[in-house]
């Protein structure tokens, strides 16, 4: 039901898989999907995701005990850019037949039984996907800073949304092609253009009637 | 003297039909604002000048085809042009009173744009505009 209202900025959902069968699990990770495809950003938390349902997300956002982030980035094409990540710091190599989501939680040790080979949690401190990350949100933020991000301006209820990057098309172009639409909507519908010239005939003929 | 006041009143008959053709106007200029400000302005089509701009436009060449409709009947069969006869000036004061009947239909979109613009409904656009055109008359008449 919210959904009909379109949320403006990030639809949160908090494991809208858990309990349900696998069926189900998927049709709504489709569905979630189609949201995101259509613009809308979601964040969602998931547990024991199966391999296919983890596709279905751009990126993770993996938090180790104490809410510490193990990884943020993007999951890849069959996994390939998160497993690729843990291999390249020392991790088992992830097998084809395996569920990634597993997979990494082993990794990091979260898994029952499971032991980390390393600080997973420094690892990603020091690692590059780290730094591109935190230039990645300076930017965004030196942008919130000088109110032009793209959210904000279509927030604006009053006629503020007239600076020149706001459009795609340059001035004249918008001008011209809104000109010749104006001239063909009176063109194909011709009752007022009609009116204007009966009455101002009309008016005329009377006025001149001696 | 008699003649002379007839045609006075001819100009201002004439002149009357400004109030309903900017009623006329203000309906179109509504819808083609509804629909900008529900779609292409969400959508950041294109920017508010170029709509304003756009609307100011497209009325002026048919307000020149409805000066052009009514300027030559009027002109002539009010009998203008007898009165520049014995001055041999007919052409001259023809061409000025084109001028002034295109003016005052230009004048007339504009106006109505104007008023319409700051206006939320047509409604209320019309009433403004009487007040605005009962002024005209009162200081400029």
């Amino acid at each position: 039901m919210e959904l009909a209202a379109k949320p403006d900025l990030l639809l949160f959902l908090d494991e809208p898989t858990s309990g349900l069968d696998s069926q189900t699990a998927w049709s709504i990770a489709t569905l979630i999907r189609k949201l995101s495809l259509n613009g809308q950003a979601i964040l969602c938390t998931i547990h024991q995701p199966s391999a296919m349902l983890f596709q279905q997300f751009d990126r993770l956002l993996l938090l180790a005990k104490g809410g510490k982030t193990v990884y943020f980035g993007e999951i890849g094409e069959n996994s390939s850019t998160l497993t690729g990540y843990f291999e390249r710091f020392g991790a088992d190599p992830c097998g084809s037949g395996e569920n990634p989501a597993e997979w990494m939680l082993s990794v990091i040790g979260a898994a029952p039984g499971a032991k980390a080979k390393r600080d997973w949690v420094q690892t990603w401190r020091e690692s590059a996907e780290y730094t591109e990350v935190r230039r990645h949100l300076a930017g965004l933020e030196s942008r919130a800073q000088s109110g032009r991000t793209l959210d904000q301006e279509v927030q604006t209820p009053d006629g503020k949304l007239s600076e020149p990057s706001t459009y795609a098309a340059p001035f004249h172009v918008q001008l011209a092609v809104c000109l010749n639409r104006a001239f063909q909507q009176y063109w194909r519908t011709p009752s007022y253009i009609y009116s204007k010239i009966v009455l101002s005939g009309g008016t005329v003929s009377l006025v001149t009637v001696r | 003297m008699q003649g002379l006041q007839s045609q006075m009143f001819a100009i201002f008959m004439l002149l009357v039909v400004f109030a309903f053709l900017v009623y006329q106007t203000m309906p179109n200029f509504i819808l083609q604002r509804e629909q900008y400000e529900a779609r292409e302005r969400a959508s950041r089509t294109y920017s508010w000048r170029a709509f304003m701009l756009v609307n100011i436009l497209v009325e002026l060449p048919w307000n020149t085809v409805v000066a052009l409709i009514i300027f030559f009947p009027f002109y002539y069969l009010v009998g203008m042009d007898k009165n520049a006869e014995p001055t041999d000036a007919v052409t001259q004061r023809g061409g000025l009173m084109f001028l002034l009947v295109w003016a005052f239909m230009l004048f007339e979109s504009t106006f109505a744009d104007m008023v319409v613009a700051g206006a939320p409904t047509a409604e209320v656009g019309a009433t403004i505009a009487l007040l605005l055109f009962a002024l005209c008359l009162i200081f400029c008449g």
